[in-house]
């Protein structure tokens, strides 16, 4: 993976001082709160509800084990033993002290990490296929891209002050695992008419109070003139987009608003501008970067490459496999998803034995190397067949071998109203009651895929408008509602979910997930996964079930 | 019946973000148990000019008023700020006395 050379070094150690002066500026009485507010969100600090929150930038998703063990040390030394990994592939520490902040950006820096860009209305971490550089069919690894973006968005000073955040995410596979259409540009790598990569660029996708799944805005964009366009684009979004209304500052309301072919347009004008410009990267500079993302070593023994591999005679190990092992690239080996999912538990949340004891398994079995996936697991992307037993072993004894990846308890939620200063409602307490009402893992496999997705408010972290069943916490009077939506994904056939009906409580929105699985299994033709049910007989089933019993 | 006027003043301390509530003496203490009430809107704005002096001197940041039960003025009427108060109520482990 990338390594820092001494100017990302020296840009990232320079920010960790410099902060530390605004801090201690801060704590002194130099800097106001208003001053130092959009200082401390430039460094992804945020206040919440209960304390400071810092959040950490991953990019792409990719660690090595011995991030991951920082990770776990500042979970151990700044917070209280724990992170949340989010739906954009960041961690956050939910109890962070200001005074302790440049330390901890300190330790972060020493293993080429930091907070930067975090928060404020700038280019955020770029995210990509968590499965990248590894998954079968990718047309290359998506990581290279997402790198030049990250070292080109990275203190831009033209893209310093956006009309508001702005988000970017690259996949290289048909099967789209980043969400891509919902991002402010969505990144496809494809291949051109000879067989090149090249970009499909999406504009203006997003979820929040506006949901919009981006439109193609510029098709097989050639590989080397990707800055130049990206940079148009954000300059027409930069002096077009509205700074008036926040509600309606995102790029998505101006694509809207324009069309998208006449926002398109307005791109291609600019782009023969920005073409000129010589901001598209050397060749040898993007030869470079792909550098670190070659593929490793893989091994060839006879064992890995066999058939049949130790244990399959186990249920608990074959059910594990076939939810949570993936095609691997390379012959001989899987990819692997560690569940941040256990029945009852908080979506997301790692202590910092788990966090240290993934780094471990990293080593053994995955060369050193975890991901984060925005679904909030954790990935090992490099497991030898012959040793997916072992590791399955391991997984159980520290209680990380749930065998429930993309089914109905592997939920996605936001911290919700337990943390955040913008919630409605609560969000974990509603994914951990689901999933102890469909704790049974049998039931779980046969009712299949099915992606739950809560938010805590409108501002949908949770993605619930990209869920197969999206909740949406609103506080009616005082009290914590649950909206339903169904039908929404985030994947290659991007949708946005619709409403079913009036909400429900807390208690009732749990029982009536169970209804729409129950009807879903009732009305699914063979082998028919819940979402490809409910676009062929729509919401009515589900809601005559739902709402004829009020 | 028109509700009985019961507030206290919350804020989060500067250097570490924890949750605390404003004292008669223009202290502030991590349990609701010693905070100041106001009981009328003149109160209330006494206790808030104490707090923003606070502010001021770089001891707590984001004050402000929030409705309590008139009962039991330990006890704030929001959720959201029962949840302060304890913590995520997700995390017993981590609760706080009140
Ligand atoms: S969706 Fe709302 S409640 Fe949930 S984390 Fe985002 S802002 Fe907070």
């Amino acid at each position: 993976m990338y390594q820092y050379d001494a100017y990302d070094q020296a840009m990232v150690d320079t920010r960790v001082a410099e902060f530390r002066d605004q801090v201690a500026r801060r704590l002194s009485g130099a800097l106001s709160e208003e001053h130092f507010r959009p200082l401390r969100l430039l460094n992804g600090l945020y206040l919440q509800l209960h304390a400071y929150m810092l959040r950490v930038a991953i990019p792409y998703g990719t660690l090595t084990s011995r991030q991951m063990r920082t990770l776990a040390d500042i979970a151990e030394k700044y917070d209280r033993g724990y992170g949340h990994f989010t739906t954009r592939q960041n961690i956050q520490y939910n109890w962070i002290k200001l005074e302790q902040a440049p330390d901890i950006l300190a330790d972060l820096a020493a293993v080429q990490m930091h907070a930067i860009q975090t928060s404020g209305n700038v280019i955020r971490n770029v995210t990509a296929d968590h499965f990248a550089g590894v998954a079968k069919d990718e047309v290359e690894d998506p990581r290279i891209a997402a790198e030049i973006i990250r070292q080109w968005s990275t203190f831009h000073p033209e893209f310093s002050f956006l009309p508001r955040k702005f988000k970017i995410a690259v996949t290289a596979d048909t099967k789209d695992r980043a969400a891509v259409k919902f991002h402010d540009i969505g990144i496809a790598i494809v291949k051109d008419a000879k067989g090149a990569p090249a970009y499909d660029v999406y504009v203006g996708g997003g979820m929040g109070r506006t949901p919009f799944v981006a439109p193609l805005i510029k098709s097989k964009l050639p590989k080397t003139e990707l800055l130049s366009y990206l940079d148009a684009t954000l300059r027409v979004y930069n002096r077009y987009g509205r700074r008036d209304n926040i509600y309606k500052a995102r790029i998505k309301i101006l694509v809207d608003a324009l069309g998208p072919e006449e926002f398109a347009r307005q791109v291609e004008d600019e782009w023969q501008l920005t073409r000129q410009e010589h901001i598209n990267l050397p060749p040898e500079e993007e030869a470079r970067i792909r550098a670190f993302f070659a593929p490793p070593a893989y091994t060839t023994e006879a064992a890995d490459l066999a058939a049949n591999m130790p244990g399959t005679n186990d249920p608990a190990f074959r059910a594990w496999l076939s939810t949570n092992t993936h095609a691997h690239k390379a012959a001989g080996y899987s990819i692997v998803t560690i569940s941040l999912k256990p029945i009852g538990g908080i979506p997301g949340d790692a202590s910092t034995a788990e966090m240290n004891r993934v780094a471990d398994l990293a080593d053994t079995y995955s060369l050193g190397e975890i991901r984060v996936t925005h679904e909030q697991n954790l990935i090992l992307p490099h497991v030898r067949r012959s040793q997916l037993h072992a590791l399955w072993t391991e997984l159980k004894t520290a209680g990380l071998a749930v065998a429930n990846a993309g089914l109905v308890t592997d939920i996605i939620a936001c911290p919700g109203l337990d943390y955040c200063a913008l919630a409605n409602a609560r969000s974990i307490p509603i994914a951990q009651r689901i999933s102890e009402r469909f704790a049974d893992l049998d039931r779980q496999h046969s009712v299949g895929e099915l992606k739950i997705k809560i938010s805590g408010c409108i501002n949908a972290c949770g993605h619930h408008h990209a869920g197969h069943i999206g909740i949406l916490g609103v506080d009616r009077k005082g009290e914590e509602f649950y909206q339903i939506l169904l039908g929404g994904s985030g994947a290659e056939d991007a949708s946005i979910g619709t409403i079913l009906g009036p909400g429900f409580s807390a208690d009732g929105v749990v029982d009536a997930v169970e209804t729409i699985v129950n009807t879903y299994v009732d009305l699914r033709q063979p082998g028919e996964p819940f979402l490809a049910a409910v676009r062929r007989v729509g919401n009515g089933p589900f809601k005559e079930r739902l709402y004829a019993r009020v | 019946m028109s509700k009985e006027f019961a507030k206290i003043i919350t804020a989060n301390r500067l250097q570490d973000g924890a949750v605390v509530f404003l004292t008669s003496e223009g202290a502030w203490a991590e349990s609701t148990q010693a905070a100041a009430v106001a009981r009328t809107p003149d109160d209330e704005t006494r206790l808030l000019t104490l707090a923003a002096a606070s502010v001021k001197a770089c001891r707590v940041v984001d004050p402000n008023a929030i409705d309590v039960s008139a009962l039991n003025t330990r006890e704030p009427a929001r959720l959201r700020e029962r949840i302060r108060q304890v913590g995520p109520t997700v995390r017993p482990d981590l609760a706080r006395a009140i």
